[in-house]
């Protein structure tokens, strides 16, 4: 007990070394680096950014009314369901700081994992997608089917596409993923001592 | 101050009251800051931390004590801090500028065990670190496991394997 009442004094005596007026202003401005509100602006860049698309996407089919109206609605559904995805990351982001500290930990892993998934999977997607739209669109156009060109194009392309590909990852992982590595093996040394002794 | 604080509607939380709440709190976010942090990006955690309350006291509702809220956001910002290597940098630049007083011989004993404890806490695991924050802070073991979501008996097994590891930490350094 003596010993943790020299430990007691220590701590007691450890004044703040700087006063609150020197460091408290700025928090009114804001700028966060937090990595959760950064997701956060993120994400409301995608929907404003999605939301132009769906308001333009139909218009490219203005010529044939049917596929028109299609597109009409199948973009009112993908809008109705980006906004209820995007509106339960934004409540479950809300009050990330307040649960008790291996409840808040869980929630950050899970936000986090789950977004960065669905970044990969945007990587695994639309790159491949992107590539063949690429690929066989200005063939298709011009009408012309030289097996040799698609076969030349294709050969050069692929790697080129694998190399985005692993180099998107990368920069997921560069950006979250060691974050969530982080965070996850905090999780792990709660839930080590919770386990071993509770 | 907690009952205070409590019957006020923080939806109408302007930047005065703020002040006040943090004015309170200060010295508690300060040490918690200065154990998570190096010393040249303490500030950056300060600010992040006030941030955080600053966020999170227009929601509150004031079901647990502010105190205990209070400790939840700080060291829940404090463990996840994410730092920024660019802006290391430049910090470790700005803190070469610092100069310190002079003081006398009493206190810079007492900022060299002081210095010491910090140094020692630093080393230990994040987990380790928040369980005896709170013990050094003089809390109960009851709101030791309302702010880490731990129960009260694992609180105190903790407890004694965190002092251990900091007693052997600073008896390795004196």
């Amino acid at each position: 007990m003596k010993e943790d009442k020299e430990l007691f004094d220590v701590w007691q005596s450890a004044e703040p070394t700087a006063e609150l007026d020197t460091i408290a202003p700025k928090a009114f401005l804001g700028k966060s680096r937090d990595i959760f509100r950064k997701i956060k602006r993120n994400m409301i860049t995608e929907l404003i950014v999605s939301a132009f698309i769906a308001v333009y996407a139909p218009f490219l089919f203005q010529d044939n009314p049917t596929s028109f109206w299609f597109m009409v609605v199948l973009m009112v559904i993908a809008v109705a369901v980006t906004i209820k995805i995007y509106g339960n990351y934004f409540i479950r982001m809300r009050d990330l700081n307040e649960p008790a500290l291996i409840d808040s930990l869980k929630a950050k892993e899970s936000i986090l994992s789950t977004y960065v998934r669905r970044l990969k999977m945007t990587v695994y997607v639309l790159a491949p997608i992107s590539f063949i739209a690429a690929q066989f669109f200005p063939l298709h156009n011009e009408g012309d089917h030289n097996l040799n060109e698609i076969l030349l194009s294709t050969a050069v392309g692929i790697p080129i596409l694998l190399f985005f590909m692993w180099l998107m990852l990368k920069y997921i992982h560069w950006l979250y993923g060691k974050y969530l590595v982080e965070l996850r093996n905090l999780i792990a040394q709660w839930e080590s001592g919770v386990d071993a002794e509770g | 101050m907690d009952a205070a604080i409590q019957s006020q509607d923080m939806h109408e939380l302007d930047q005065s009251d703020f002040k006040q709440i943090v004015a309170e709190y200060h010295p508690l976010i300060f040490k918690i800051c200065r154990a998570y942090s190096e010393e040249f990006d303490m500030e950056d955690l300060y600010q992040e931390v006030l941030i955080n309350v600053w966020a999170g006291l227009k929601n509150y509702k004031g079901d647990a004590k502010l105190s205990t809220w209070m400790y939840r956001v700080t060291l829940n910002t404090a463990m996840t801090y994410h730092r920024d290597k660019k802006r290391r940098r430049s910090h470790i630049l700005r803190g070469i500028e610092i100069e310190k007083p002079d003081q006398s011989e009493d206190a810079q004993e007492k900022e060299r065990r002081v210095q010491e404890l910090y140094n020692a806490l630093r080393q230990l695991p994040k987990d380790d670190r928040s369980i005896i924050l709170l013990y050094l802070e003089e809390k109960k073991y009851d709101e030791i496991a309302e702010i880490t979501g731990l129960t009260p008996s694992n609180v105190g097994v903790r407890i004694n394997r965190a002092k251990k590891k900091l007693k052997q930490l600073l008896s390795s350094r004196s």
